[in-house]
């Protein structure tokens, strides 16, 4: 059931209306119950697994509790651990069985050769078959909030006594499948607070689900084969259609995964809940540092929090800190998918922030004329602009880490990205088929008036302003209008969320 | 932190919350309303037509044929490939013609399906265009081709199609275009689908053609019909309607499908796999005469108007779908039908096989089985060549 397909558009009321129908004493039990139903829509037998899990973490979390306010620290401790390992044992196996035993099969097939004379037994039979283990939706997410779960009660922080509310917690469908990765104690506190019908909310939320429908729709979707197009050319492709091809997945990424976010921040909305945020202008980012500070930030602060901090963080040597930066973004690209390209793509990332972080200490300790001049030079607009053109061209290049296949088809995009701009011969029929720069024409369009509205309304006068402020009928007007937009601008077959693969 | 228009226009910020929800008076709510909605709708049209979104339907029932297509209206396909054009006001996928001939000019009038309609391409990359420059180059002399392609003709709708629209051009040449799948179109369907309604021809008693347009009448009567009848106008001029509609077929679509999962128990059954080989073969040769009667009748129309006659067999091919067993039969039958009336056939699809190889898994089709701008291509140089010789004997003659 993808936020964007019409089973969706027939749950979602059903369930808002569900939960604003009942007394708040049942409204938990009623979302999780939507919750389990949206996600087992999908393979039924994965709702067992998720269950499973939720039930696991809770009497995790109990034990913990118990272990700590008993003043058994050490115990405290070794259950955190198995807690840990329990998750990421589930994740591993879901996850990356298929990747460890390829790579394995690999190793063992380039220096099988080598070492086979020696052996007493035929390196073949050191390999082993694929499982093909389907990945449950939203695995990566649920997980990594169990972990957030355990750690934060070890840390002092108090378990959730509701068996329903915490299942809620893992299971809330606006955040099930791609998150954004919640943290229990903001999302039980709205929860358990008297909830109020707010129509001010409530329209916050149809907004930002039409918002993240045009962008998942009419943009991403339309995007979408142009970069498998390009991306299956990867190794044929001139220079300006590899930059087309490269840009095109910058936006489409972001575009599938801000859209599935606002669709699904927009959903809990309409219950009142609110989520966090998992963008701000990424793409504007002034450094790397700054970039996975707006980019996926509900991910970026878990990794902060539960796995570069508890390595040591920024808090010891030099040479240690870039080591952990170095780790935590290698793990994050893992995270992405069972794959050497995301993990060369996290490295490529934990790189550019070692280096951002070496540049930033130097500006600062250096004193010298060359480093304050830069850091003067830094100030400026011009300095600006280009750290952001720099910091994007940065991002881009790892997008295309990110994107291919394999490495082969990345180095062909990147030297095509190098080579001369010629004509498009791959890609120009399938930009022709796609409304795609009607599509960025107007989303560009909403944002500059979105962004500006306070300006551009000042030099209206007030009576005429309160005249054509949208009461609630033209607003619904408003509303069915962009859904019209949206849904025009679609192509025939919907692509999944990017984000879902992981 | 609201970050759009309507969040901002709805935020506690912009507005006190009891002011962002506030009634105002019921009057001036709905004449509110009625204006935005004016404002939306002619924003939403100017940007569908901007963005060529929203008009890719085609046709509109007809009493007469079935249905044809729309007059003046600008089409937009992306489905297979791209295409975007205005169909002339005679509802042709042509430029604009004039009914009187120019003086020198060579008509050559194409009947087929949506092979020869080709929305699938550019207008000027479609084979009946780059047949006509590549003889008029060739020729010295204009030679028009235009396109009386419709999607799903049969025939017996060409045949029609010749005497309503086609006749008034004097064509001097006609062309019959065939593909596999015609023996299909034989027989009277009651349909609730605009692109399958049609009037066929039966074989009277004393071997006349009786036409009957029973499930034309049929669908007009029907729930769909009326509904299209009722939003003609709509379904020509709107592309919000446009829009608006592909959505309801989706969610109908939807619908029929999640009625299907819940109220129809799942029982085991026999699987529905298309017909063997030979029993195509033999319902292909039992209908033909039907076939027969109908060709022999557009030719026979032609040759009173001092028009030529000629049959093109274009190749198709669909993965697994027996097209090289249904080419066969057909084009066989074709070439009886053609020996006996003593017309030409130009059988591309054997060319094409000669050409790309009976193994050939479609790669010069679209995903939807149409041409290709390449296949396009290669059947304007077939044709043209063709046609250099059959049209223009003295131009060979004068050549040799």
């Amino acid at each position: 059931m993808l936020f964007s397909s019409l089973s969706y558009l027939l749950f979602l009321p059903a369930a808002v209306l569900a939960f604003w129908l009942l007394p708040h004493r049942f409204r938990s039990a009623v979302l999780l119950a939507g919750s389990y139903f949206f996600y087992m829509s999908w393979i039924p037998l994965y709702g067992v697994l998720l269950f499973t899990l939720t039930l696991a973490n809770y009497l995790i979390g109990r034990l913990l509790y118990g272990k700590l306010t008993g003043g058994k620290k050490g115990q405290a401790r070794a259950v955190l651990t198995a807690g840990i390992i329990v998750n990421l044992a589930t994740l591993s196996y879901f996850k990356y069985t298929d990747f460890a035993i390829s790579s394995w099969n690999y190793v063992v097939s380039l220096l099988g050769p080598a070492l086979g004379h020696g052996l007493a037994f035929q390196p073949g039979s050191l390999t082993f078959p694929l499982q093909h283990v389907l990945l449950p939706l939203g695995i990566s997410f649920f997980v990594f909030e169990f972990i957030h779960y355990i750690t934060d009660i070890y840390k002092g922080s108090k378990p959730i006594g509701n068996f329903v509310n915490f299942s809620l917690f893992a299971a809330f469908f606006p955040s099930q499948i791609a998150g954004p990765i919640k943290r229990y104690q903001d999302f039980i506190k709205q929860l358990e607070a008297p909830r109020v019908f707010s129509a001010v909310k409530f329209e916050q939320g149809i907004t930002l689900i039409l918002q993240g429908l045009f962008k998942k729709v009419a943009l991403a979707d339309n995007l979408s084969p142009i970069v498998s197009q390009g991306f299956s050319h990867a190794t044929a492709l001139g220079g300006a259609e590899a930059w087309t091809a490269s840009l095109a997945f910058a936006i489409q990424i972001y575009c599938d995964f801000s859209g599935y976010t606002d669709m699904g921040r927009g959903s809990a909305m309409l219950m009142g809940f609110d989520l966090p945020d998992n963008f701000n202008w990424p793409y504007v980012a002034k450094s790397l540092t700054d970039f996975w500070k707006r980019w996926h930030i509900s991910l970026s602060s878990w990794l902060r929090d539960y796995l570069y901090i508890p390595l040591g963080g920024s808090k010891c040597s030099t040479a240690r800190r870039h080591f952990n930066l170095l780790a935590t973004m290698l793990l994050g690209g893992l995270w992405h998918g069972a794959s050497w390209h995301f993990v060369v793509w996290g490295g490529f990332h934990g790189l550019g922030l070692v280096i951002n972080h070496s540049y930033d200490s130097w500006l600062k300790r250096a004193g010298d004329p060359v480093s304050r001049t830069l850091a003067a030079f830094h100030q400026t607009g011009v300095a600006e602009v280009l750290s952001t053109v720099g910091t994007f061209a940065f991002v881009l290049v790892g997008w295309v880490l990110f994107r291919a296949e394999t490495m082969a088809d990345a180095m062909g995009v990147l030297r095509g990205m190098c080579s001369p701009m010629l004509a498009s011969s791959y890609l120009a029929e399938t930009i022709e088929k796609h409304p795609i720069f009607a599509a960025l024409a107007l989303y560009a369009g909403y944002r500059l008036i979105a962004d500006n509205i306070g300006r551009l309304s000042q030099p209206v006068p007030q009576p005429l302003q309160k005249l054509v402020r949208p009461l609630l009928p033209a607003r619904v007007v408003i509303y069915a209008s962009l859904f019209i937009l949206a849904l025009g601008l679609a192509p025939a077959t919907a692509s999944p969320f990017i984000y879902f693969a992981f | 932190m609201p970050t759009t228009i309507l969040e901002k226009a709805a935020s506690p910020k912009a507005s006190p919350p009891n002011q962002a929800v506030r009634p105002g008076s019921p009057w001036m709510a709905a004449a509110q309303a009625l204006v935005y909605l004016l404002v939306c709708i002619v924003l939403l049209e100017g940007f569908f037509y901007l963005a060529q979104v929203g008009d890719s339907e085609h046709i509109k029932p007809d009493i007469l044929v079935g249905y044809k297509p729309f007059e003046g209206k600008r089409i937009t396909q992306r489905a297979e490939g791209f295409g975007c054009f205005r169909l002339n006001s005679f509802g042709m996928q042509n430029d604009e013609i004039t009914v009187e001939k120019p003086a020198g000019v060579y008509r050559i009038a194409v009947f087929g399906d949506s092979y020869v309609e080709a929305l699938q391409v550019p207008r000027a990359a479609n084979y009946l265009n780059l047949a006509g420059q590549t003889l008029s180059e060739r020729l010295g002399k204009k030679v028009e081709v235009l396109n009386f392609g419709v999607s799903n003709y049969s025939v017996a709708q060409d045949y029609l199609r010749y005497q309503t629209v086609a006749r008034q051009f004097k064509p001097d040449l006609v062309i019959q275009v065939f593909r596999v799948e015609e023996i299909g179109k034989l027989l009277p369907m009651e349909t609730q689908a605009l692109l399958f309604v049609r009037p066929v021809f039966f074989v009277g008693e004393k071997g006349q053609l009786v036409y009957d347009n029973t499930c034309v009448k049929q669908f007009f009567k029907s729930k769909e019909g009326k509904r299209m009848l009722a939003t003609q106008w709509l379904r020509a001029k709107s592309r919000i309607w446009g829009v608006a509609s592909g959505m309801i077929q989706q969610a109908s679509a939807f619908q029929s499908k999640a009625a299907q999962t819940l109220f129809t128990p799942k029982k085991a059954g026999p699987k529905f796999t298309l017909p063997s080989d030979n029993t195509r073969a033999n319902y292909a040769k039992c209908y033909w005469y039907m076939m027969d009667k109908q060709l022999a009748a557009f030719k026979d129309q032609c040759t009173a108007d001092g028009t030529k006659f000629m049959f093109l067999r274009t190749p198709m091919i669909r993965p697994g779908m027996h097209t090289l067993t249904d080419n066969e039969t057909e084009t066989a039958l074709l070439q009886k039908t053609a020996a006996k009336l003593k017309v030409p056939v130009l059988n591309l699809d054997q060319a094409y096989r000669n050409y790309a190889g009976t193994a050939d898994d479609g790669t010069n089709f679209s995903d939807g089985g149409h041409f290709t701008k390449k296949l396009h291509r290669w059947v304007a140089d077939s044709l043209s060549n063709f046609l250099a010789d059959f049209a223009f004997p003295n131009n060979r003659q004068a050549s040799k």
